[in-house]
């Protein structure tokens, strides 16, 4: 669905005031509308609160330092109410209800969107709100200077693929194998994989050992039940403890109650000590088994110093920014010397892509390091060496495994520390070796003092709780490595899902880019040329894939193939910019079918004004291009205002000006003069002489300027530029001149009394306005006083008027010599 | 693991919710997936705050379903 601009309502927003009566601009939604106004009037408040409604922000306020408070700003100073109101009306382009939009912001900054049929009046923005429907000479400005690859994003929107390009961004995003994998944790997860299968291969070969220890015969390629069914003939066979394995499977016999049964046969505590100390000799066994290998270890200390060194070559994280936006703007194609800095314009020797690629490698060498690292960690079984650590722990010894572990996961490994585990890791495995060969000469000597039978029945059942333990740690890691298998493959599943969704986005938008941009230049060459009327045709192009938007010309006089932005000058640069704009509007315009230009001739000489203003009338603009868009001139260009004054009067163009000031009210001068006449004498009944000045000069003015076009008085063409606080009274010269022309030339057809009341209003108007106006002098004025200019202001347009019948109501008289 | 291969083409003639419906079908080849992600395509084409971690974990859960079988009778592993 699109939409039209019927009407913009504000007040208590920027520069406008109007509490208790909204400026009200109305635009003809089928018409070229143009709005002037002097400087300091409030035009750009216009624009910045059309911008705040499709937006939510003013840019310009936004930027200040915070120090300024930019945000307090938004709202007008001198309003009463605390708050702004900007309400747009909209026309459906089709068929169906106008609705208006009404946006509020309050002191606080809360934005409350409201739409008069109840839809989501910020979805409906967020709509409108185009590249090109707030257009001014910033904009283009900044189109032509930005980078390719801003530039290039900026015309993803003309285009009408700015949700394309933020969706592809997105999806991009979710592709991005390095922030994915710290999501998922994927490198530690593999590295637990490489334990758990590890341990795997460590329990397996102690249920061989357990088993030959208890049966006394190798297991060969037995299945697990086949082993169990043989370890449990084993025990059953044992006269001694077979009531206790009589009826169960061989993980149901207890080995406990298989040892009771042994010291009821034998009794003292020598059977228990024996059985402990069978049990310390696995627990030793294994923990020395888990201890990482010299290699392992040497490896470590090698990556932590990898990345100590990577690290040492680096300059934190303020440097890595800055080295990216080297590379990335010595990389376009747009910076053709890659010995240039692109900070200090130098040229360098080398080249500065090499260095920023160079230093932009350093930082990824540490997150290389930094992964190595944590998979390398994730490799050994540093739970169980860290138990081994603390049963081993000497009085003032720290646990070095603990803060090692910490270490890792918060990147600040270093290589002393990596040495240090090192040196902890041989310690430990020399301790272990000796506690292990207490335990086995403790052990000996306590088999020495019990018989031999039940000692070996005593080993057989410590073998057999070794063999049941093995299987069922066995089953947890199988289980625990299919789980994460299935996890694993799950993580794979989703990152391929995005990556080839990410590819095919990025290359059907790619793509639609490509054509899109193919229909653009025809038309944005056609409209340059309609603008410029000289013999340059400017290029636009944009490489496969990529994001970057070259600007060219394809001719500039007899050479082609030249770069656009060293040969134009400013104001070509502009146009070539705005042909972009309107082109791509032209083509891709969505739900808003409305622009705003907001003073974009300032840079073009009053003869490319023109050509610019009868290429929006002509070839872009509706009425005269069927279903183009519909276009709002603001301007404060006043030779521009004669161009829309004559316009104005023709049927596919709407003209009105306005004035006031930021501490009262600004108001169109054309359908609300009635509204300025009354508002003044308002303010003047209630004694305010200072607010309502301003409004009789804009009363005054307007008054002045009709009788002129009315009666069709020449003036001078100073006259017709100025726009200063002496206007009246030189419009005022220029009628009374004229009038006495005719006079003189006994062609005038004021009668004597309307001569006489002109010379009494002026009089009137001037000694108790214009004198004092004019010089600045406005403490003077008596709000008695102004009340009689008011008067005689009015009094001086009747001096301009007949009445043909009696009853038929006063007209204006055609010329100065004619009714 | 599963081998998809999404070819999508950006309608000149349509409209974004379109093209975002044509996008979303052509992932359907792995439905699951595409089901989970579905939903988010307007809001990240509106270019909302991106949650990259919501979003994996839901496109993470949905990959609990079983990987669809391809419709032209091979395996559809790699």
């Amino acid at each position: 669905m699109t939409w039209l601009l019927r009407q913009i309502s504000i007040e208590g927003f920027r520069g406008i005031n109007n509490a208790g009566s909204p400026l009200e601009l109305s635009f003809h939604t089928e018409k070229v509308n143009s709005v002037f106004a002097p400087n300091g009037v409030g035009k750009s408040s216009i624009f910045e609160a059309v911008t705040f409604a499709l937006t939510g922000a003013i840019p310009k306020l936004d930027a200040l330092p915070a120090a300024e408070q930019g945000g307090s700003y938004y709202l007008n100073r001198f309003h009463p109410g605390n708050s702004g109101t900007i309400t747009l009306s909209l026309q459906p382009g089709q068929a169906g209800p106008a609705i208006d939009v009404s946006v509020m912001r309050s002191s606080a900054g809360v934005r409350t969107v409201t739409v008069s049929d109840g839809r989501d009046g910020e979805a409906l923005l967020g709509e409108l709100n185009r590249e090109f429907v707030l257009l001014d000479a910033k904009t283009f400005q900044r189109f032509i200077d930005d980078t390719p690859l801003n530039r290039g994003r900026s015309f993803s929107g003309l285009l009408g693929l700015g949700q394309y390009s933020a969706l592809r961004q997105s999806l991009q995003t979710l592709a991005n194998t390095r922030a994915f994998n710290n999501h998922f944790d994927f490198n530690s997860k593999n590295g637990r994989k490489l334990l758990i299968e590890d341990q795997i291969g460590q329990e397996r070969a102690a249920i061989r050992e357990s088993y030959l220890h208890l049966v006394g015969e190798d297991a060969g390629h037995l299945s697990h039940a086949e082993l169990q069914t043989k370890a449990h003939a084993i025990l059953y066979n044992i006269p001694l403890i077979q009531p206790r394995c009589a009826g169960k499977t061989f993980d149901q016999i207890s080995a406990d109650e298989c040892l009771v049964s042994v010291r009821e046969a034998e009794g003292g505590p020598d059977r228990d000590r024996l059985a402990q100390l069978l049990r310390d000799e696995d627990w030793w066994n294994k923990a020395i088994a888990a201890l990482p290998t010299s290699d392992q270890v040497t490896g470590l200390v090698d990556i932590a110093r990898e990345r100590d060194t990577a690290l040492a070559q680096t300059q934190g994280e303020t440097f890595l920014r800055l080295y990216r936006t080297a590379k990335e703007i010595t990389e376009s194609d747009a910076w053709a010397d890659k010995s240039i800095c692109p900070a200090c314009d130098r040229t360098g020797e080398t080249s500065v892509l090499d260095h920023a690629r160079h230093k932009v490698a350093l930082y990824d060498a540490v997150t290389a390091a930094s992964d190595k690292l944590l998979k390398s960690w994730a490799a050994a079984d540093w739970d169980k060496i860290g138990e081994l650590e603390k049963s081993l722990q000497q009085e003032g010894e720290a646990l070095l495994i603990p803060a090692a572990k910490s270490g890792i996961a918060k990147q600040e490994f270093t290589e002393p520390t990596a040495i240090h585990l090192q040196t902890r890791v041989d310690i430990l495995r020399t301790r272990a070796a000796s506690a292990l060969a207490a335990t086995v000469a403790a052990k000996d000597e306590i088999e020495k003092r019990l018989p031999a039978s039940l000692v070996a029945v005593t080993e057989k059942v410590e073998a057999a709780r070794r063999l049941q333990t093995a299987f069922t740690k066995l089953d947890q890691l199988l289980a625990a490595l299919a789980a994460l298998d299935v996890e694993l493959d799950r993580i794979e599943r989703v990152r391929t899902f995005l990556a080839d969704a990410s590819g095919a986005f990025s290359q059907a938008e790619s793509e639609a880019a490509a054509r899109r941009l193919a229909a653009v230049e025809p038309l944005c060459q056609d409209l340059f040329q309609n603008i410029i009327f000289d013999p340059v045709v400017p290029a636009i192009s944009k490489r496969a894939g990529g994001e970057d938007l070259q600007l060219s010309l394809a001719m500039f006089h007899d050479h082609s193939n030249v770069s656009a932005q060293s040969l134009l000058s400013e104001s070509f640069r502009n146009a070539f910019a705005i042909s972009v704009y309107l082109a791509a509007a032209s083509l891709y315009s969505g739900a808003a079918k409305f622009l705003l230009l907001d003073d974009v001739t300032s840079s073009l000489d009053a003869g490319h004004q023109f050509h610019l203003m009868e290429v929006i009338r002509t070839r872009f603009s509706r009425p005269l291009t069927l279903d183009g868009p519909q276009v709002i001139l603001l301007s404060h260009d006043t030779l521009l205002e004669k161009y829309f004054n004559t316009n104005g009067s023709t049927a596919g163009w709407s003209h009105q000006r306005i004035e006031g000031t930021p501490r009262t009210a600004v108001l169109p001068q054309s359908n609300a003069v009635n509204r300025v006449r009354d508002a003044t004498l308002d303010l003047l009944n209630a004694g305010n002489a200072q607010d309502a000045a301003p409004r009789i000069r804009q009363y005054i003015e307007y008054m002045l300027e009709d009788i002129i076009i009315r009666c069709k008085i020449p003036v001078p063409m100073d006259i017709a530029l100025g726009d200063d606080r002496r206007m009246a009274g030189l419009l005022i010269g220029a009628i009374d001149a004229q009038v006495r022309l005719h006079g003189n030339a006994n062609s005038l057809i004021l009668t004597a009394a309307q001569v006489q009341g002109l010379n009494i209003a002026v009089a009137t108007i001037t000694a108790n306005f214009l004198s004092h106006w004019s010089s600045g002098q406005t403490q003077a004025f008596a709000p008695g006083a102004l009340l009689g200019v008011m008067q005689a202001i009015d009094n001086y347009a009747q001096c301009f008027k007949f009445e043909p019948a009696p009853g038929q109501g006063f007209r204006y008289y055609r010329s100065l010599s004619q009714q | 693991m599963a081998k998809k291969t999404y070819e999508f083409a950006i309608d000149d003639a349509l409209g974004t919710a379109d093209n975002l419906t044509a996008f979303a079908n052509e992932l359907a080849g792995d439905a699951p997936l595409a089901a989970a992600l579905t939903p988010h395509l307007e809001p990240l084409a509106s270019g909302r705050t991106l949650d990259s971690a919501a979003i994996w974990n839901l496109l993470f859960e949905a990959s609990a379903a079983a990987v669809p079988a391809p419709a032209d009778g091979t395996d559809g592993t790699e």
